[in-house]
């Protein structure tokens, strides 16, 4: 018998190495807001600065509180989280398919890559006019604005991924009889999906500013909305509002991304934090 | 050297008709060349020609350099040849009749080790009921029964290369080939994997084709030791191995395992 300690000692060492941050995490964030919202408060009682130019950390949180009383923030709310969830999985499963045949053939690649990286390179922001005007003012043009910000990080990672697999796979494929999708679905895309969550993490806060931005224009719903309607109205409590909102969403779909990827990939050898 | 090189692949596989009885395969003529990345003709094997036995355990031993992993490749089809022949007895199909066991163990990860070693099966749509027992049996042969369930980062290097022996075993081919199995591992490891190794070829009867640069190890496993030379890659000799079974701690004390090793190492 081989010697056995070195796994047991491996696991419980990596079991109490990760549950002391998790635990301490909150706290730090907390303090981080407690931080923040203390400074803001001491900025606007010394520097005496305008109501209208900056709301106090009461007014923005009184205001918060009226809007969740009267409903409007969880419409607001619930339309756009259900869109930044209908975009970035749309944008998930095409930057995934696409990243997939990019992977696997040398024409796809050669013939879809290059426009790939020239609409990367176009800033979206800049042609969500252009869809409004061809798809109309409505879901369909703020759900293609959300997908063509989060597909490309995904398919980025993919095809990182892929490419990285280890080449012994293919032998052990071969040897074992494993068909090409067979390998790709059990093989290829698990050895690559820690390139695809690193990935995904990046795009699902990009389908998030893809959401907001999409309200602002195209819209009379959403956070988004809510921001320029507050704006356009001077209701810098209510804007500043939506800007915590907004933040508060964006962290919670990164945290989301992160806890699956964490429970998908714990098989991984543990990453020093 | 001046053989034609690329174009015409000749991989032919041949029939039944074409070997004597108690021959697994016969490998005849063979030469394989490629291209290396500076576009110069690499003559990997050149005309090699041997027998593996049914029941057998084959030792393929050389230099680096020498193309016994090729020649090894060759045999499992994860490679070609440029010209000649490779005849088996019955024509193996892949992931059903052979075995391979690789330098590296390449388990996947995310796998446990039961599920590693079931690949084979579970690839061949075996009901798990059906390969279930064989798998745990397999890991009991090879001390890994506590382990079934553990992930590879868990393992040390010698259970990896145990699970990934075992992976090779779970389909019950009637071939086993392995490359450099225990190259990586340390000596006492190593030993522990020859007694593995000899357990369960006694257990389930398979031919065995193995490639080292370990004079001992194929002193101490096999029934016959093929020697290639370099440069390129042929047979330079073929011997038996003059010590009885079961081999064991005994066998190590034997003169005649000292002798025909140093007898190995004249020819390397």
């Amino acid at each position: 018998m081989v010697a056995a300690p070195r796994a047991e000692t491996a696991g419980t060492g990596r079991r109490r190495s990760r549950r002391l941050p998790i635990v301490l995490k909150p706290f730090v964030a907390l303090l981080y807001v407690l931080v923040i919202v203390a400074v803001w408060a001491g900025y606007q009682e010394a520097a005496d600065v305008p109501r209208f130019l900056l709301a106090s950390p009461g007014e923005v949180g009184g205001q918060l509180v009226d809007l969740a009383r009267d409903g409007t923030l969880w419409t607001h709310l619930g339309y756009t989280v259900r869109n930044i969830g209908l975009g970035f999985a749309i944008g998930a499963v095409v930057g995934a398919l696409l990243g997939v045949l990019v992977s696997r053939s040398q024409v796809v690649d050669a013939m879809i890559y290059p426009f790939l990286v020239v609409f990367q390179a176009m800033p979206k922001i800049a042609l969500a006019p252009m869809f409004v005007l061809w798809f109309g003012l409505g879901l369909t043009s703020q759900l293609i604005l959300i997908v063509s910000l989060s597909f490309f990080p995904i398919l980025v990672g993919t095809v990182t991924g892929l490419r990285q697999v280890n080449s012994g796979y293919q032998d052990l494929a071969t040897t074992i009889g494993m068909k090409p999708v067979a390998k790709l679905f059990r093989i290829d895309i698990p050895a690559a999906s820690p390139s695809i969550f690193a990935a995904a993490r990046v795009a699902v806060v990009d389908a998030m500013t893809g959401a907001v931005v999409a309200e602002w224009i195209s819209s009379s719903q959403g956070l988004g909305y809510l921001l320029v309607e507050a704006n356009s109205s001077y209701q810098v409590p209510t804007l500043m509002a939506a800007i915590v909102v907004i933040i508060a969403v964006g962290v919670a779909v990164y945290q989301l991304v992160t806890f699956v990827e964490t429970r998908a990939l714990s098989w991984r050898d543990p990453v020093p934090a | 050297m001046s053989a034609p090189t690329g174009s015409s692949v000749d991989n032919q596989t041949g029939t039944a008709a074409a070997v004597p009885a108690g021959t697994l395969l016969r490998i005849s003529g063979i030469n394989k060349e490629y291209r290396s990345e500076r576009g110069k003709v690499v003559h990997a094997l050149h005309d090699v020609s041997l027998d593996v036995r049914q029941g057998e355990i084959l030792a393929i031993i050389g230099a680096s350099g020498c193309g016994k992993s090729t020649l090894l490749r060759i045999m499992a089809g994860l490679d070609t040849v440029t010209s000649g022949r490779t005849i088996w007895s019955r024509q193996p199909t892949p992931g059903r009749d052979i075995g391979y066991v690789f330098q590296e163990s390449v388990l996947l990860p995310w796998r446990t080790v039961f599920r590693n070693a079931a690949i084979a099966p579970e690839t061949l749509k075996i009901p798990r009921q059906q390969y279930e027992p064989r798998v745990r049996e397999l890991l009991s042969l090879v001390g890994l029964t506590d382990f079934a369930d553990a992930l590879p980062r868990e393992l040390s290097g010698g259970m990896r290369q145990r699970t990934s022996i075992v992976r090779a075993l779970a389909h019950d081919p009637a071939l086993l080939l392995m490359d450099e199995p225990f190259g990586a591992l340390d000596q006492i490891t190593r030993e522990k994997l020859h007694d593995d190794l000899l357990r369960i070829w006694t257990a389930t009867g398979k031919t065995i084709v193995f490639v080292t640069h370990s004079v001992d190890e194929a002193a101490y496993l096999a029934d016959r030791v093929v020697v290639l030379s370099p440069h390129p890659g042929r047979v330079r000799a073929v011997h038996d191995v003059p010590l009885p079974r079961p081999r064991n701690a005994e066998t190590k004390l034997d003169p005649r395992f000292a002798e025909f090793q140093a007898m190995l190492r004249g020819e390397l």
